[in-house]
């Protein structure tokens, strides 16, 4: 449903987030995951890590 | 998605434990009421009835309240997500930490990108609604007075002025009382009968009028989920509330629930009560209750308005400032931005943090409203949609038996 509803959207509006998505999503693969040790390491609270 | 997670690898490979001179984590004191509450104050959801809803009313008229909704429909099955991850994963990152925890990093990036999309525009588009407002006293374009009201909210960030509970509450009893008043005026001013709300018509201002069908809805359909979006922020609140793996589903609904009927009991009483299409249509609820009321309360409903669009700018700031700081606790950016993000001033505020959101949210004001509106629904859409994909990946056969709040009628996976 709501990927029906992503389609149905105002086609500007879709073009400006998939433009943002794609700029991030290429920081992700040339800046992030090059770097998984020391960079967007998700935290936990401590009870919830075992 | 090629960085999903292994199955069997535990959760807590993916999320080290914290140095030694990490923050404490946070103390578990708030039960469903406070945390409803809290949520709320933050949902703001008279900030969505009066500024964002009378889009809305521009382009589906007598069937707002229809979109509206289905969009909550919709949001019920979001809210079950987030209430199964954030029971699981109940953690202050929201939605990046969980998806990213069960669906691969990967996955939690683009969730924290469509995030940040959202709180960059979000306080913009309701400041932007103030002069509306604000009319009855002051003239004032809305670009001035939406970039105004952001950088007054940026300066309010800076010194750490944190609404007390006590204010907080004062600012959402406000709000209630707004939408209370206009439900009232709206439905003892009833034009026309519920059935009109079946029938979509719209108004062009000309005393004309066109009808509206489910194509139009369905284009609408950001813009409904974004109106009652802000439920899911109750996840955040996870690591602070008792018992996590039973209140944080009860808050998220709660909180859903009750933003559905602030908004959507006045969106009724204003189809109904308008009177004629074309004022519909024109969706200025302050001139709506003028109309209704007499100028007296018409200005006073109109600044409580006002009071509660710049307090929820005010929150929105100082509460997206932090989604900055912690996306450089959590390392997304090169190390001079991470410790940027991270640097607080003399009043403990993440001041760099605060000014990154607040000056661009100034600068957004001067933006086509429309486009504004239209992003963020898409990124809201999107947002969901990447939560939803990972609840299916809490039914997994790492996940599948940890303690956690169960969605009802969802599928099993082996």
């Amino acid at each position: 449903m709501l990927g029906y509803v992503l389609t149905q959207l105002d086609l500007t509006a879709l073009a400006w987030t998939a433009g943002i998505t794609v700029v991030a999503s290429l920081y992700w693969v040339f800046y992030l995951r090059p770097r998984q040790d020391s960079r967007w390491i998700i935290t936990l609270p401590e009870d919830q890590q075992s | 998605m090629t960085d999903t997670l292994d199955p069997t690898i535990p959760v807590s490979a993916v999320a080290p434990q914290a140095p030694a001179d990490a923050p404490k984590r946070l103390s578990r004191s708030l039960g469903v009421v406070g945390g409803t509450l809290l949520t709320l104050s933050c949902v703001t959801p008279a900030s969505s009835l009066f500024v964002i809803v009378p889009d809305l009313f521009s382009s589906l008229g007598t069937y707002t309240a229809m979109a509206i909704g289905i969009g909550s429909l919709i949001c019920i099955a979001v809210a079950f997500c987030y209430s199964e991850l954030g029971t699981l994963i109940p953690s202050a990152g929201g939605e990046y930490a969980m998806v990213g925890t069960l669906a691969g990093r990967f996955a939690g990036w683009l969730v924290f990108i469509q995030s940040l999309i959202v709180v960059m525009i979000v306080p913009s588009l309701i400041a932007i609604g103030t002069s509306e407002y604000l009319a009855p006293i002051v003239d004032v374009d809305p670009r001035i007075a939406g970039a105004a009201v952001m950088i007054a909210a940026t300066v309010a960030g800076l010194l750490d002025l944190r609404a007390n509970a006590w204010l907080t509450g004062i600012f959402l009893v406000l709000e209630v009382i707004a939408c209370a008043v206009v439900s009232f005026l709206g439905f003892s001013h009833s034009e026309r009968g519920a059935s009109s709300l079946l029938h979509g018509v719209v108004g062009d201002g000309s005393g004309a009028t066109s009808p509206v069908g489910m194509a139009a809805i369905l284009a609408a359909m950001g813009t409904a989920l974004f109106v009652t979006q802000g439920f899911s922020t109750a996840i955040y609140l996870s690591e602070e509330l008792e018992n996590p793996r039973r209140n944080v589903a009860r808050t998220v609904l709660w909180t859903l629930g009750l933003s559905v009927v602030v908004i959507l009991v006045p969106v009724i009483a204003i189809t109904v009560g308008a009177p004629d299409l074309d004022a519909l249509s024109a969706g200025n609820i302050s001139e709506l209750v003028a109309g209704w009321s007499g100028s007296a309360v018409g200005t006073f409903v109109s600044l409580c308005i006002a009071l509660a669009i710049i307090n929820a700018g005010i929150v929105m700031v100082i509460q997206n400032s932090r989604v900055l700081f912690a996306s450089g606790r959590d390392k997304a950016w090169p190390e001079p931005a991470n410790k940027a993000f991270g640097t607080l001033n003399r009043f403990s505020a993440p001041w760099i943090s605060t000014l990154a959101v607040g000056i661009p949210g100034a600068a957004l004001c001067f933006v086509p409203n429309d486009l504004l509106t239209n992003i963020t629904g898409v990124a809201v859409a999107a947002l969901y949609l990447l939560v939803a994909v990972a609840s299916l990946f809490s039914r997994s056969k790492h996940h599948k038996n940890a303690p956690a709040w169960r969605q009802p009628l969802c599928c099993r996976s082996p």
